[in-house]
């Protein structure tokens, strides 16, 4: 039957050949950050709005960033969507973006955006310190980051020191308060044995439970939460002292190719019906100006975020993990 | 297919010698055009990049370094122990012993291998601690298995079936007249089983431990759940902020960590178990007493509870109270796992024939190396893999990049120890001689192998590529990377609804998870599992 082996090997080889000289159809093609879930209704709306067809290729923000900056010019994407301001970094630091229009740039303000103009801030995610209403008084509600330090909150807060969210909270505050002193944050933050978890919403879901009293996540996990089950015991505090505990975060697009319809689609996520879909029905904040985000959010203008460029971001990554590594934290 | 008879493996014809040699060419082949592309970019990345995989250990520290090394060996240790106790456990339990309800408990058992061990890790979670499923069905208050328990718990629950599938086939096939001579002459089932059986299955037992410990060294999902440091972790961390070369060079260091494991177990490895004889008869079952048949019910309720309804009740739980649950698209992404799924676990048996053929029948140092390459890709963090053919791809194969066939290619290149591992313990019983006698007969040598060794190895065949269709079904790094755009999957899916928070519409798609590997699994295990007894 000696064919017949020599027969299937062939038919491997085959395979392999003819499914590689498929594809080469035209259409638009979107790396996005942001999950099917949340970004599939905007997707089909563009399409049938515009008439162009659209091919999206989900994952992970800061793996489609990586991939994308191995890929370099080879790559078949038009568009990179991603769901915070260091990806967009490393993919603009790799020189793989064009600059857009300034009449897409001036739509939203300047300051959460990439200063060269290649990317634009489609909407606004907050880091927020989460309590349960029932565990921690309303007197007790940090003012600052540094008031974490203390030894009071010993053993009552919720981190997620892998998640890319919060990495990107320690790189915003190695720019803003520099490398001594967030290593000394962070390692205050491990004395007080703060518990690691995975992601945000597990952070989220222990607050309501009550399994930690407090903990720093993104603001928008606790209303999808209180979307999904109705009732819960915690809520969201706005740290005001204008540090790292209150960064905004920018989900953003940039364009990758001389495509016009990508430029069509970054400016369709800036369109007042879009940019409400991000308020309702993601809970982030909406940065283009007559959009109001969703009730018991504030406007994102008394947000007190701290004043660094965010497209730096990318660029104090690396310190961000080392230093988290350093202080034990992972 | 027929079992051959008896009598040719006792006609012990010394007119051919024993294979010897390199083996055939066609097997080189096949071996090097599916393993070379990823071994060689590998291998080209990390030369070109020492340099920064050892500023990437730098800065991890030396002590850091030592821990997570410490944490993998230790991790993959216990949870490759653990598996292993159970995964044999329970196959005794359903091939000797006449326990009632055999067949459904062998399905049972096997079941959990459909569960990703993310799935399974965030099912732990969310049973145990407070409004923890169990706790609230119990009044309880378990706490949660984080860290190293749960990451063991974990991995041990849901790699145990692949111990238990390899352990029954093995079983199965094994020469019962030694069990009953040695019965016969009075010793108690704990003594055959020990003097007899075990010696027999050590080629098996070498397999599974090999197989549960790497993938422990090499998961993500579970760990990154339960908050354990492993290597893997730092890998993944240098390769979100971009560094892929550092992510590489410290994959190197799992590289190392394989290659101690294969030489740990390569003295059980290469003995093989002699020749299975076939007669004709119903085997005699160890009869369990009172006590023991308890204990034996007890113990695979017990498991089954752990590993099967229970993280089922969960996703059940969260689909139904979960306002995100949603079933639309939920058709075309379990199309999408099948499809790709059913391809790889093809193509894996297709490779894995000729390299076991190499590794069991031809040993020298380049079989040797051969083997050593398949497992080292295979105890490798999917993402190395992946983003070493995605290098390939781009670089030397642009057309390929993207598409279903080279998806395909890295699901073999990861996972072709799943089906080696099978076909191997296959060979191992089956001897040379038999197709020497058909080549005496004027056969030529791939005709004899084709003609009278695959049929009898059909099983392990079944055995591999189900074992592969059921890991590529829930893999998810590699199909994040490298499938085509457009593509849709169920893990792609649980993953995008978890990273959400969406535990509703996360369950939901698991659940449809489930059923497209339990489908296939049951129809394989009643079918081709019992097709392997004597």
């Amino acid at each position: 039957m000696r064919p017949l082996t020599r027969l299937s090997i062939l038919a491997i080889l085959g395979a392999l050949v003819l499914a590689a000289c498929g594809g080469g159809e035209e259409s638009l093609t979107i790396y996005s950050g942001r999950s099917e879930d949340l970004i599939g209704p905007v997707i089909a709306q563009f399409e049938e709005e515009s008439g162009i067809a659209v091919e999206v290729r989900y994952g992970d923000s800061a793996e489609l960033a990586t991939t994308l900056t191995v890929e370099g010019d080879e790559t078949p994407a038009d568009v990179f969507f991603a769901q915070d301001p260091a990806s967009l970094g490393l993919v603009a630091d790799a020189d793989l973006f064009t600059i857009l229009p300034a009449e897409i740039t001036g739509l939203v303000p300047a300051r959460f955006s990439d200063g060269d103009g290649r990317w634009v801030a489609t909407s606004g995610r907050v880091r927020t310190f989460v309590y349960n209403t029932d565990l921690v008084a309303t007197d007790e509600l940090p003012q600052s980051i540094w008031d974490l330090t203390d030894p009071s909150w010993s053993g009552r807060l919720g981190i997620a020191p892998t998640n890319g969210s919060f990495l990107s909270f320690v790189a915003a505050m190695v720019l803003d308060e520099g490398e001594e002193r967030t290593l000394e944050w962070l390692e205050a933050i491990a004395a007080n044995e703060a518990a690691d978890y995975p992601k945000n919403s597990a952070i989220v879901e222990a607050v309501d439970l009550a399994e930690v009293d407090a903990g720093l996540v993104n603001h928008y996990y606790l209303l999808r939460r209180q979307a999904e089950l109705g009732d819960v015991a915690a809520a969201n505090h706005f740290i005001p002292a204008g540090d790292a505990g209150s960064l905004v975060m920018t989900a953003g697009a940039g364009v990758l190719s001389d495509s016009d319809a990508a430029v069509e689609f970054v400016e369709f996520l800036l369109t007042t019906e879009t940019q409400t879909y991000f308020a309702q029905e993601t809970f982030e904040f909406p940065l283009l100006p007559g959009v109001d985000p969703v009730a018991g959010l504030p406007p994102i203008d008394e947000i007190a975020t701290p004043d660094i460029e965010l497209g730096d971001l990318s660029s104090a990554l690396q310190t961000a993990v080392d230093l988290v590594a350093q202080a034990g934290l992972v | 297919m027929a079992a051959p008879p008896a009598s040719a493996h006792r006609g012990r014809s010394r007119l051919l010698p024993a294979p010897r040699g390199l083996g055939p060419i066609w097997a080189w082949v096949t071996a090097v055009v599916v393993l070379a592309p990823a071994t060689g970019t590998l291998v080209w990345m990390v030369l070109f990049n020492a340099g920064q995989g050892a500023d990437a250990l730098e800065s991890i520290g030396l002590a850091r370094t030592v821990e997570l090394l410490g944490n993998t060996v230790g991790l993959a240790a216990t949870t490759a122990a653990t598996a292993v106790a159970i995964g044999v456990t329970s196959a005794w339990l359903v091939t000797r012993t006449d326990l009632r309800g055999r067949p459904i408990w062998t399905v049972l058992v096997a079941l959990p291998i459909v569960f990703p061990s993310y799935v399974g890790a965030l099912a732990l979670l969310g049973s145990f601690g407070p409004s923890g499923v169990v706790n609230e069905w119990l009044g309880t208050s378990i706490p949660k298995p984080i860290g190293f328990v749960g990451s063991w718990l974990a991995l041990s629950l849901f790699n145990a079936p692949y111990v238990f599938l390899l352990t029954v086939v093995a079983l199965r096939r094994m020469d019962r007249s030694l069990e009953e001579a040695a019965r016969g002459l009075g010793l108690g089932p704990w003594a055959v089983f020990r003097r007899v059986v075990l010696p027999q299955l050590r080629p098996t037992l070498a397999a599974s431990v090999l197989l549960v410990a790497l993938y422990a060294v090499a998961d993500f999902g579970a760990v990154s759940f339960m908050g354990f440091d492993t290597f893997t972790r730092a890998i993944y961390s240098r390769f979100r902020i971009g560094d892929v070369e550092s992510a590489v060079a410290i994959a190197a260091v799992l590289v190392l960590i394989t290659i101690v494991l294969l030489l740990l177990v390569r003295d059980a490895r290469k003995t093989s178990a002699p020749p299975s004889a076939r007669s004709g008869r119903e085997p005699v079952l160890v009869s369990l007493g009172g006590l023991a048949r308890f204990g034996a019910g007890a113990f695979l309720t017990t498991l089954v509870g752990v590993s099967v309804a229970l993280p089922t009740a969960v996703l059940i739980t969260w689909t139904l109270q979960g306002s995100s649950a949603s079933w639309t698209g939920l058709a075309a992404a379990a199309f999408g796992s099948l499809g790709v799924s059913a391809l790889a676990g093809g193509a894996a048996t297709v490779v894995a024939v000729p390299v076991a053929l190499l590794v069991v029948r031809y040993p020298s140092r380049w079989s040797g190396s051969l083997d050593r390459v398949q497992w080292g890709l295979y105890s490798l963090p999917h993402l190395a893999v992946a983003l070493a053919l995605l290098v390939f791809a781009l670089r030397v194969a642009r057309p390929a990049y993207q598409t279903l066939a080279l998806l395909v290619l890295a699901f073999v290149t990861m996972f072709l120890p799943q089906a080696t591992g099978a076909i191997a313990d296959g060979l191992h019983g089956v001897s040379p001689r038999l197709e020497e006698s058909a080549r005496s007969l004027g056969r030529g040598p791939a005709k004899a192998f084709t003609s009278v060794t695959l049929p009898i190895i059909r099983p392990q065949l079944a055995t591999g590529a189900l074992l592969v269709f059921l890991t590529t079904v829930k893999e998810l790094p590699a199909t994040l990377l490298l499938r085509p755009t457009g593509l849709d999957t169920l893990s792609v899916r649980i993953w995008s609804a978890t990273e959400e928070g969406l535990l509703g519409r996360a369950s939901a798609a698991a659940l449809v998870l489930l059923a497209v590997s339990a489908l296939p699994m049951f129809l394989l295990s009643t079918r081709d599992l019992r097709r392997a007894r004597p």
